[in-house]
């Protein structure tokens, strides 16, 4: 796997587009473990961001998760990163309303994928956090379709007092595709 | 089989057995030899200056309490005659805070058993505000039988109503309960509770024994009760204010978290095992008419368990429920023949005659003495038969069916039912059972199977059938009721929980309940409505669905107890919704599936498309257990967020 442009247009439900850097193939486990060590908080509506020591940068087209046809009107990326030298993504979204659920973000998840038309929704599970006292989580499958097969993305969307958080993750790489939603699941979000 | 009797506010349980009275026959006091009333039942009680000091300037306090009485004082004295009698006076002071309270408790009851025991009424007066003393008219004293139906009994309940009540007044009341325990088949023992509805501000035990040193034995489970021996043969036990019981939805009893005092003749567990054994075991004679039927389930049965299983439903269902419980006969069961030639027999008797068709038969079987009255071992603090109101039967010969049975029951498979899962049981043998232990609790008492079929038309009319199925302990125990109710009852029953279930029904659905007869199989309820809900058909659609049922039946397991432990029964419901779409439409996605696993149990659910079919599997799996206040909210929680990730979704597309 080499480096590779950012899969403009692709970009699950036209919301992010992927600028690369070259860095870290390995897949965050935590994100503690992300490339540059820390995550800064990325405010809604910035263009683009490239971190301080070049590690990656992400560029997010219009104002974060306003996609079209959305009920959700506040959500806000909070960090992204991309990893160089792969077709790896990673973005996280927090819904600002408490009261939206994780059926919310998941309806509003598949409208926005079912909008783009570049993707298949293949399955959801939901289960428990590790964390917290039985806060629940959803992962969502997907997968590009016909011509634009290998391309496989998961969206963790776990419950949070303060609102819903999504997850974000997609590869090109069919063969990463079960190590990514292993790193996904693998999130530890302290939600309580 | 041993019965507790309650003078309003104030448990005793003694040793007598359930017996009902088909009809409540009343007369006054001065009607029965075992009643006296004594002429001054009007004079100061002894108590009456310190209970006068004991509340005075509190009254404003207990106006706001919420509480219409408070119990001043009680004390009790129990007195072990070298002349095989125990006598048991005691007395009750009762302050009305409000007219309420002397609508509740203006009357005290006092519960004897006639055969053995007598009762002296020895001051029964209300204490005005006005320092007026007015004493209970004899003339207004009633004695009542037990209410029981399916028990005739010597039981009896005088009543010694309290006239002109007013806030602020005080009643004082002594009696005197005199036993002879002489040729009694069981060891005497008393209970006395420490905590009631209301509080009470002081409490003495006197327990004086006039035979040989030894002779008694005591204990209690509550901590606040100072007890010691002030000379030989006297025991004192004190206890200062106690408050009210605080109450919850869900008590199994409140006798297992009401602290007592318990007080008998000195017995290990083994004495007493053996001791009420010897009086089954004198009763196991088979007569000619049971040999036939013996005959019949060993020519038919050749398996121990079959032969078990068969002669279980014979004795449940062929021999009915039915108590002649006076004096003794509430603890000593009749010869087997008799209540096989009666057919009816009480707990005891039934018992005795299966044991004795099971030997004959040749199984081995132990007959089992229990409690619907104290279900937590922790709660005996005493080798005491005033524990024990109740009789099973235990056999390695069913190990399907948990062990035990419980024959008074008809129309029921075999096995315990919900009330005594994980009760408490003393083994009845020759030698003697060493200790109680805990019976079986099965891992779920509730098996409930829901079959949702939901049929979306091609208009968007939505048409829905629902069956459900329950089993179970917990089913065979709304079976029980069921079977007992009017036809009109029943398909109210059945409204009922459709509305509750489905919120307020817009319209009645068709109804019907089957496989009431069907024993040891789950029976079931089958509605049919058309939802006032439409569904969209035309375009990209997502449908979002509720099982109603499995939300009304997993909130229906939790309870709001922030006091007391309850006993969480536990669940297995399998729940299957099939989703049959019209012809045009086409199922684009499935929802999610479900793994919502905790220490609780697990909420699990798959989807399965088929052609126009989206048919969804849920199963939620919880052991039965008991739960403490601290760990309720874990519990709630759990439900709570399960439930809320239950919506049952799917993608359809109509071109």
């Amino acid at each position: 796997m080499g480096c590779s442009t950012s899969p403009a247009g692709w970009a699950i439900a036209a919301l992010v587009t992927i600028g690369l850097g070259c860095a870290s193939s390995r897949i965050p486990q935590t994100i503690d473990e992300t490339p540059a060590g820390r995550i800064d908080p990325l405010p809604a509506g910035t263009d683009r961001v490239v971190s301080s020591d070049g590690s990656f940068s992400i560029g997010i087209v219009g104002r974060a998760g306003k996609g079209p046809g959305s009920a959700l009107g506040h959500e806000k990326a909070e960090f992204g990163l991309v990893l160089p030298d792969e077709d790896i993504g990673l973005v996280a979204y927090r819904y600002s309303g408490a009261q939206t659920s994780i059926d919310d973000v998941v309806h509003h998840r598949r409208t926005l994928v079912r909008s783009a038309g570049l993707l298949h929704f293949v399955s959801e599970e939901r289960f428990f956090l590790s964390t917290g006292r039985y806060r629940a989580a959803s992962l969502c499958a997907w997968e590009g379709d016909g011509r634009r097969a290998s391309r496989y993305a998961y969206s963790l969307i776990a419950d949070t007092p303060g609102g819903a958080v999504e997850i974000l993750a997609w590869t090109r790489d069919a063969r990463g595709r079960d190590a990514l939603r292993a790193a996904v699941l693998r999130f530890r979000l302290e939600v309580e | 089989m041993i019965r507790q009797g309650r003078s309003r506010g104030r448990w005793i349980v003694s040793i007598w057995i359930p017996c009902l009275v088909l009809s409540a026959a009343a007369g006054h006091g001065e009607d029965f030899d075992w009643l006296s009333i004594e002429d001054g039942i009007g004079a100061p009680h002894a108590l009456e200056s310190a209970s006068i000091e004991a509340v005075a300037g509190r009254l404003d306090e207990w106006v706001d309490s919420g509480f219409g009485f408070v119990e001043v004082a009680w004390r009790t004295h129990v007195r072990i005659k070298a002349a095989s009698e125990v006598e048991v006076r005691q007395s009750v002071v009762r302050l009305f805070v409000n007219d309420a309270g002397a609508q509740q408790a203006g009357t005290i009851e006092i519960t004897i058993e006639t055969d053995r025991s007598s009762l002296r009424v020895e001051r029964a007066y209300l204490l005005l505000p006005d320092g007026r003393r007015q004493a209970v008219d004899p003339d207004s004293v009633q004695v009542t039988d037990s209410q029981d139906p399916d028990l005739f009994s010597t039981l009896k309940t005088v009543s010694l109503p309290m006239g002109g009540v007013v806030p602020g007044s005080v009643a004082f009341v002594e009696y005197t309960l005199i036993r002879r325990i002489e040729g009694d088949p069981l060891p005497w023992s008393s209970l006395f509770n420490m905590q009631t509805l209301v509080p009470i501000l002081s409490n003495e035990i006197v327990v004086e024994n006039e035979r040989e040193p030894g002779w008694f034995d005591w204990a209690t489970n509550d901590p606040g009760l100072e007890c010691g021996t002030v000379s030989a043969g006297r025991l004192v036990c004190r206890r200062s204010e106690m408050a009210a019981v605080r109450l919850d939805p869900a008590v199994r009893s409140y006798l297992d978290v009401i602290p007592h005092f318990v007080v008998g003749q000195r017995v290990t567990w083994r004495e007493l095992s053996a001791r009420v054994a010897g009086l089954v075991e004198a009763k196991l004679d088979v007569s000619d008419e049971m040999e036939k039927a013996i005959a019949r389930i060993r020519e038919e049965f050749e398996e121990p368990e079959a032969r078990a299983r068969e002669l279980y439903r014979v004795v449940s269902n062929q021999v009915r429920y039915l108590g002649f419980e006076h004096g003794d006969a509430a603890v000593v069961p009749r010869p087997a023949s008799l209540t096989w030639k009666r057919r009816f027999g009480d707990c005891k008797d039934k018992v005795t005659l299966f044991v004795a068709m099971a030997r004959a038969l040749d199984l081995e079987v132990t007959p089992v003495l229990t409690s619907v009255s104290f279900f937590e071992p922790g709660t005996f603090v005493l080798p005491a038969a005033s524990y024990f109101d109740h009789m099973i039967v235990c056999s390695d010969a069913l190990p399907r069916d948990g062990g035990c049975v419980d024959v008074t029951l008809s129309s029921s498979p075999p096995g315990l039912p919900f009330v005594l899962q994980g009760g408490v049981a003393l083994e009845l043998t020759r030698r003697g059972a060493d200790s109680i232990r805990p019976l079986p609790r099965r891992a779920a008492l509730w098996e409930f199977g829901v079959t949702r079929d939901i049929r979306l038309e091609c208009d968007g009319g939505i048409r829905e059938k629902v069956d459900y199925r329950q089993g179970g302990p917990w089913g065979e125990t709304l079976r029980s009721m069921l079977v007992q109710l009017s036809p009109d009852e029943r398909e109210q029953y059945l409204a009922n929980e459709y509305a509750q279930a489905m919120g307020v029904s817009e319209q009645r659905p068709e109804m019907e309940l089957g496989g009431l007869a069907r024993v040891g199989r789950p029976w079931t309820v089958h509605y049919a409505s058309t939802r006032a809900q439409r569904a969209e058909m035309k375009g990209a659609q997502h449908f979002y669905d509720v099982n109603r049922w499995l939300l009304a039946v997993a909130r229906s397991l939790v309870s709001e107890n922030r006091h007391h432990d309850y006993a969480f029964p536990g669940i297995r419901l399998e729940a299957v919704s099939r989703y049959r779409l019209c012809e045009e439409a086409e199922i684009e996605y499935e929802g999610a599936a479900l793994d919502l696993a905790s220490r609780w149990g697990s909420l699990t659910r798959r989807y399965e498309t088929r052609n126009d079919e989206v048919i969804v599997r849920s199963m939620l799996s919880m052991d039965s257990r008991v739960v403490s206040p601290s760990e309720n909210e874990d519990l709630r929680l759990y439900l709570s967020r399960s439930l809320d990730q239950s919506a049952i979704q799917f993608g359809y597309r109509v071109d």
